[in-house]
């Protein structure tokens, strides 16, 4: 402890003059694209099954639509992952938990929003039981559909993967 | 055995509980006795051989009675299978409060658990009489009786 | 250290990957489960609640939903219901397009299954070769009804569309597939030494258990209790068609994967028999076809897209009550109805679906199992949170 008030007084904020250069560069034109190309490409969603719409987010994953090729990789833990998938109805019970679970994640982190449901209820839009994600959440991409089918499911991932690379998405702050 | 076998068994083997037997063809029996004879009502039932329920449903006539009907129906003899036995009984509207059929039919464990937690009806003896579909802080009206409003389309097509 | 001490409680759940869209409460001892509790109503949509303030038909869809991959079984029910408080039936060439989405659906409904099945204990391979081989079958269910999941094929009198040009072809095709592919899966899954060691044995649920706890479908079967509700109370085109049901002793996890095995191959040869024998005539009942405008008769008659009179609107249903039973993929599912004879929407609406009545085995089969064969226990089951929680 004494160690690090010493160094702070001897050098000054080096620390922080250090983060401030990491950011410059980070953002500068070629790490920049390589950041967001990188990002793009490795988008793994949590393994976070809201509603019914899981049955059709599995079957994007399986064999015939095959969204590992956008680099997209279900996975288990929320602190591996940077992207939270809404697939469906968010109950009030289940929107407690989506946050908890977004909260995990590392930045930079996005969030889809899958199905009728995500976007404003759907069939369910009276139930006494249901919160909009988008009142909870940021919520980047919406898939109407109900449910929507996987190539809808894979757009998504592919607007994303746009909207990242054209550098709206990820800002970095030290 | 037929649709009229059945009922006039069953009406005899009830009889002396006050059960109404009524029934539609091809092969639902209604059965309506009161809270307190429901119990027994059930055991001789089971004994008979139908020994699982299908499904609890709480019916609400708002400032009247609550109806609690019991679709029980057989497993264990594919004959008596093809029917099913609807046992209802009422409960009065300000204090819906019945014994509960757990120790009989094993099976209704979590749907008396349901019809508590949205219909807000009380089975007394039941083990877990708490929250199951809604969220534990959920508080006010049970969502299905029917002065539970939910918000309706205003354009009628 | 006593026994109190020594006991934890582990939250799996809701976000695990061998959760589902339930949260588990487990107490366990080291690596024993003492008691497992299911925490549901993750999904609790309150469609009982909604079909009270919806029409006759729009309540088609809502039903459909909480059960995704099983849609048709709840479709069926609720229709069944409805049509006997309307006092109609279908007639003969509508009940046999029932069967035949029936049966299409819970072969891709027990594929689905198993694939997530698969994907709990940990085989890849399972949930990839299901969910790619049932992709043929939502195809022909596609090419029948129009859509991939939510069907809403069948409708009170009929069914909405007639068999596409050369659709018998196609379907033989993809059960030729499906044929040959079987060896495969019992040679990589289901022989597979590692996923015996993970099922056999795993879960007992014995036949005196599994009528008392009043469970339902394939795990029903597999403790040995021939009941289903096809032979029951036979309905739709089922009388006429020549078909066994599956049954294993054993009651374990393995033998509820065999009996879904098995009950694809029945309904295989049930999609054979439908497409063989399957009657001439009208798809929609007679009544309704009266009440559509001549212009759109034609047009009905030409294309085999069926056209809703304008009753349907505003249908109107007879006051009483309805109990009606369906085989689903997952089991029976139950509808009630109840109707004032009044209002345009049903004055109670039950609903009760197979995995409702299944979630009681959770409690049952975890006690004195490892904790590893939770996901092995819970994915034999085929559960499915959204169709329990409706």
């Amino acid at each position: 402890m004494v160690c690090m008030m010493e160094g702070t007084m001897l050098l000054g904020n080096l620390e922080k003059s250090a983060r401030k250069a990491a950011a410059w560069l980070v953002n500068k034109t070629p790490i920049r694209n390589i950041r967001d190309w990188g990002i793009a490409f490795s988008l793994w969603p949590v393994h976070f099954t809201t509603a019914c719409c899981g049955a059709e987010f599995a079957a994007s994953a399986a064999p015939r639509f095959d969204t590992e090729r956008f680099g997209f990789l279900p996975f288990i833990a929320s602190r591996q992952c940077n992207l939270l998938f809404i697939e469906g109805t968010l109950t009030k019970k289940m929107g407690e938990a989506a946050i908890w679970v977004y909260e995990q994640m590392p930045e930079p982190k996005f969030v889809i929003a899958m199905g009728a449901c995500g976007i404003d209820g759907g069939i369910f839009w009276n139930s006494y039981n249901i919160v909009r994600p988008m009142d909870i959440l940021p919520v980047s991409v919406f898939i109407p559909g109900c449910p929507p089918r996987p190539e809808a499911v894979a757009q998504a991932i592919i607007m994303l993967q746009r909207k990242i690379r054209k550098g709206e998405m990820v800002k970095y702050e030290f | 055995m037929n649709f009229e076998e059945l009922k006039a068994k069953i009406e005899s083997e009830l009889g002396d509980l006050g059960a109404e037997v009524s029934g539609r063809e091809p092969n639902v029996i209604d059965i309506k006795v009161d809270k307190e004879k429901i119990v027994e009502a059930a055991k001789r039932l089971k004994s008979m051989g139908f020994d699982h329920v299908k499904a609890v449903t709480a019916v609400d006539f708002p400032k009247e009675r609550f109806e609690v009907i019991y679709h029980a129906s057989s497993y264990s003899d594919l004959e008596l299978a093809y029917f099913i036995v609807n046992l209802r009984t009422s409960l009065p509207y300000d204090d819906p409060k019945m014994p509960t059929l757990l120790e009989v039919w094993p099976s209704v464990l979590y749907q008396e658990q349901e019809e508590y937690d949205l219909m807000g009806i009380l089975f007394e003896g039941h083990p877990r009489m708490e929250r199951l579909l809604l969220p534990e802080t959920y508080e006010g009206i049970p969502p299905l009786r029917k002065e539970f409003k939910v918000k309706t389309e205003g354009i009628n097509v | 250290m006593t026994v109190e001490e020594r006991i934890l409680e582990l939250l799996i759940g809701p976000q695990h990957p061998a959760s589902g869209h339930m949260r588990l409460v487990a107490k366990i001892d080291g690596d024993i489960v003492v008691e497992l509790r299911p925490n549901i109503g993750y999904v609790h949509r309150s469609v009982e609640k909604l079909a009270e303030v919806k029409k006759y038909l729009h309540i088609i869809p809502l039903v459909e939903r909480p059960s995704l991959a099983d849609t048709t079984a709840n479709n069926l029910a609720y229709v069944m219901a409805l049509e006997k408080l309307l006092g109609i039936e279908a007639p003969p060439r509508a009940q046999y397009l029932r069967t035949l989405l029936a049966e299409i659906n819970r072969i891709h409904s027990h594929l689905y299954g198993l694939g997530i099945h698969g994907v709990m204990i940990g085989s890849s391979t399972a949930y990839m070769w299901c969910f790619g081989d049932r992709e043929p079958f939502i195809e022909i269910a596609q090419e029948l009804t129009g859509a991939r999941l939510t069907y809403s094929y069948i409708i009170p009198g009929g069914v909405r569309r007639d068999l596409p040009q050369g659709f018998e072809d196609r379907v033989e095709k993809v059960l030729r597939y499906l044929e040959n592919r079987m060896k495969d899966y019992f040679d990589i899954y289901f022989n597979n030494p590692v996923t015996r060691a993970r099922l056999e044995g795993v879960g007992v649920l014995t036949k005196e258990d599994a009528i008392k706890l009043g469970v339902t479908g394939p795990n029903l079967r597999a403790s040995g209790v021939p009941y289903d509700v096809r032979k029951i109370e036979p309905y739709a085109a089922y009388p006429e068609l020549d078909f066994e049901v599956v049954t294993r002793e054993e009651g374990d996890a393995l033998a509820r994967v065999f009996v879904r095995i098995g009950e694809i191959q029945e309904s295989m040869k049930i999609i054979r028999q439908v497409l063989k024998n399957i009657p001439e005539g009208p798809i929609f009942h007679e009544k309704y076809v009266k009440m559509v405008p001549p212009k759109l008769r034609e047009y009905m008659k030409e294309t085999g897209e069926v056209k809703f009179p304008g009753t349907f609107a505003n249908l109107r249903v007879p006051a009483g009550e309805a109990i009606s039973r369906v085989e689903g993929g997952r089991g029976e599912v139950v509808f009630y109805l109840i109707s004032d004879g009044k209002s345009l929407s049903p004055y109670r609406m039950r609903m009760v679906t197979p995995s409702f009545r299944n979630v009681i085995l959770f409690e049952h089969l975890t006690k004195g199992h490892r904790v590893a064969d939770i996901p092995a226990i819970y994915g034999s089951l085929d559960y499915f949170p959204p169709e329990a929680d409706r």
